[in-house]
């Protein structure tokens, strides 16, 4: 199991109740991640009547992302920036453009919910 | 013979001459064709164009074809005429280079001259020579007619092309001009923009945004001084379907749709506390504006402890009084519910003194807001303790534990201030302060370190232990917001060789490892921690964590499990618990969370009351 498999359990902790309503007022779409390096495939639905994160592929999704699991994992811990990872090749995306400028949005909201050590 | 000879093969030049000289004007139109679609191409955006124009749209627009209808000619030599001409046509338009012309002085092999009859006779009957003679000459005033022709023909045709020609240029030199002002006016914008936004961003991505609208912008005057020409720009939406990359000239939308999301989804994890501490939600950036121990919420106390620990009495009945002789001592009962580890019964105490005693009492305030964070409740802790450091601001454990606190909810601002007040309101550091307190928290945080040095040598000094254990304690926090996460660990392992009780220090040495990817050190920490105070909630959490991050989905469930055994109400505990059951595929065990009834787990999950 890879570090993958966290930062997307968090995602589909991110889009429940008000967060997940919030964000789909921003982001509205369905979204396919696939980490490249390990061959898993995650689903992001902030469309339909339910949202959700689900392993596996779709056919109707709006964009398509593909990155390996290092660059996903420093993507949600903030160590490398969107901007950048578009910019230098470190994720390549198909789709729409305009939704793949706001996954900073999603980015973040996922953050927030992954666990962190307390002092 | 030779003269007929020499002058067909003159027209034949000649021709020839004419047509390649069509045919290399057209060479100049195909070549300024096609440097005319590289420049739109450049224009308008590397990749796109691509998709739009093909090499093969270089070619003129109108094909010229070969001239089909000649003059009145007899058959044979019509056919004749033709195929010569079409074999010098296609051999003009496939060639560039000038000996072809060479070639086309080279009379073809089936060229008129050789099949005519005096060639290849050599009688020389005067009477049939004045006749052939005339024929000759009037072959030669046919030939000479229909080349003449010919030529009128693509002299016209050329006329019509050139024509056609300045047409499309005069039209697409509008267009250009047009589609230059609006990417001028979009280039300023987006300069206007970045400006306005420069504070916000990450330096380094500033100036590599900075090179490359530099890139953009002299392509843009590159191609304003290059001539125009009719190649049709295909203009693709950027919004539709487009793969890959997107450079050229949607790389300014590409920089506002950035800009924005930023904007809206701050990155900054500051903007979260700001939003909960303050209704309007302002972000505090500057370290002059923030101030520890004034504005803060209002703090909830809960419905249990309204009237928790009252003596039953007599005397209280009949005069409805609530002293403090109503009450058993709670300050008292607080603190020992607090050591064995009953925080829940600790919080009640408190909350009752506070409501029904002494709603000033700092010290209360104060183990409040440590049964708090003890329970992974930063949030409550804060308020608590704000009020705590608002009634007595001198109290360095207030201060330190309210740091501590303020670092767990990523808010750097008020850490600082708050560790810095814990040095500058102690007694024993008289004296000691930051000259010339920067404006920005990395560079307070760095001087502040210093100061904690120098405290620190104070203390050895002075022989004060246990005050210097606090020091280190401070400066391995201070470490971890700056993410100096070696230094940290030294400060936690020398403050637990000398304080090995603590399992507060533990549990901090933990985090720091687990902060800096040593989860499996940062077990040996946590068990440490849970050794001296098994019902230290906060540390079960860690210890969950760390499992998390080695992957030990399971065992992370059963530490949440734990957590929550001990602290119900930790709602953010929940929603952990949910992520490890998700990685752990035990889907079925979700919809129990959703009850969140402990109990229903013991049966899948081996944990302790």
């Amino acid at each position: 199991m890879s570090s993958a498999a966290l930062v997307f359990a968090a995602m589909g902790e991110a889009v429940q109740g008000d967060g997940g309503k919030a964000l789909s007022r921003k982001f509205k779409g369905i979204v396919v991640f696939k980490i490249t390096d390990t061959n898993e495939v995650y689903t992001l639905d902030l469309k339909g009547p339910n949202f959700s994160v689900s392993k596996g592929e779709v056919d109707n999704a709006d964009l398509i992302v593909m990155v390996e699991s290092e660059n996903m994992q420093a993507l949600i811990t903030g160590k490398l920036k969107p901007q950048q990872a578009f910019m230098k090749g470190k994720i390549k995306v198909k789709g729409k453009m305009n939704l793949a400028m706001k996954l900073t949005a999603v980015l973040s909201a996922t953050r927030k919910k992954l666990p962190q050590s307390k002092m | 013979m030779a003269d007929c000879g020499a002058t067909g093969s003159a027209i034949d030049r000649t021709a020839s001459r004419f047509l390649s000289s069509i045919q290399s004007s057209n060479d100049a139109a195909t070549a300024s064709t096609m440097r005319a679609g590289k420049a739109i191409s450049q224009y308008v955006g590397g990749n796109m164009m691509k998709n739009g124009i093909s090499s093969s749209a270089a070619r003129p627009m109108i094909p010229m074809s070969a001239p089909t209808h000649l003059g009145p000619l007899p058959q044979k030599q019509n056919v004749q005429l033709v195929q010569n001409n079409e074999t010098s046509l296609h051999q003009a338009w496939d060639s560039t280079s000038i000996p072809q012309q060479e070639q086309l002085h080279r009379v073809p092999a089936n060229s008129m001259i050789h099949n005519h009859p005096q060639y290849s006779m050599h009688q020389a009957n005067p009477m049939q020579q004045m006749h052939q003679m005339h024929m000759q000459m009037n072959m030669m005033q046919q030939q000479q007619q229909q080349q003449m022709a010919m030529m009128q023909m693509a002299r016209q045709q050329q006329m019509q092309q050139q024509q056609l020609q300045l047409q499309k240029e005069r039209e697409q030199e509008k267009i250009l001009e047009s589609q230059n002002l609006q990417q001028k006016q979009q280039v300023e914008q987006t300069q206007k923009e970045t400006e306005k936004v420069g504070s916000d961003w990450h330096e380094s991505l500033e100036d590599e945004f900075r090179s490359y609208l530099k890139d953009y912008k002299n392509e843009l005057e590159k191609n304003e001084n290059q001539t125009q020409n009719d190649a049709i720009s295909t203009h693709e939406n950027d919004d539709l379907g487009h793969e890959g990359f997107v450079e050229g000239a949607s790389m300014d939308q590409l920089a506002a749709a950035w800009e924005e999301a930023e904007r809206e989804f701050a990155t900054d994890d500051y903007a979260n506390l700001a939003s909960w501490m303050y209704d309007d939600s302002t972000k505090t950036t500057k370290l002059s504006e923030v101030e520890i121990g004034s504005s803060h919420q209002h703090y909830e106390f809960s419905q249990d402890s309204r009237s928790y620990g009252q003596i039953d009495s007599n005397t209280s009945q009949q005069t409805g009084d609530r002293t403090q002789d109503n009450f058993v001592d709670l300050m008292e009962e607080g603190m020992k519910n607090y050591q064995e580890g009953n925080i829940s019964e600790a919080i009640l105490c408190f909350e009752s003194e506070l409501q029904n005693v002494d709603g000033d009492n700092a010290d209360a305030w104060l183990m409040l807001g440590k049964c708090h964070a003890e329970n992974d409740e930063d949030r409550k802790a804060i308020i608590c303790l704000e009020n705590a450091v608002e009634r007595d601001p001198y109290a360095s454990e207030s201060l330190l534990t309210l740091g501590v606190s303020y670092v767990n909810e990523l808010d750097h601002e008020r850490a600082y201030k708050c560790l810095h007040n814990f040095v500058t309101h102690n007694p024993n550091y008289a004296g000691l302060t930051i000259e010339n307190e920067d404006v920005d928290t990395e560079g307070s945080l760095f001087k502040l370190k210093q100061l904690l040095h120098e405290a620190k040598a104070l203390d050895e000094a002075n022989g004060n232990v246990e005050s210097a254990v606090d020091v280190l304690e401070t400066l391995g926090v201070v470490c971890n917001v700056t993410r100096e996460y070696e230094e940290a660990i030294e400060c936690f392992r020398t403050a637990t060789s000398m304080r090995p009780n603590d399992h507060q220090l533990w549990n901090k040495l933990g985090a720091t490892l687990a902060n800096s990817n040593r989860s499996e050190e940062a077990h040996e920490a946590y068990q440490k921690a849970l050794s001296i105070k098994p019902k230290y909630a906060r540390s079960w959490l860690n210890k969950a964590i760390a499992h998390s991050n080695l992957q030990h989905h399971e065992e992370a469930a059963r530490c949440y499990l734990q957590t929550l055994s001990l602290n119900p109400g930790a709602v953010h505990v929940w929603s952990y618990l949910r992520i490890a059951l998700t990685c752990c595929e035990r889907w079925d065990l979700l919809p129990l969370v959703a009850e969140q009834n402990i109990d229903v787990f013991r049966e899948h999950f081996d944990f302790v009351v």
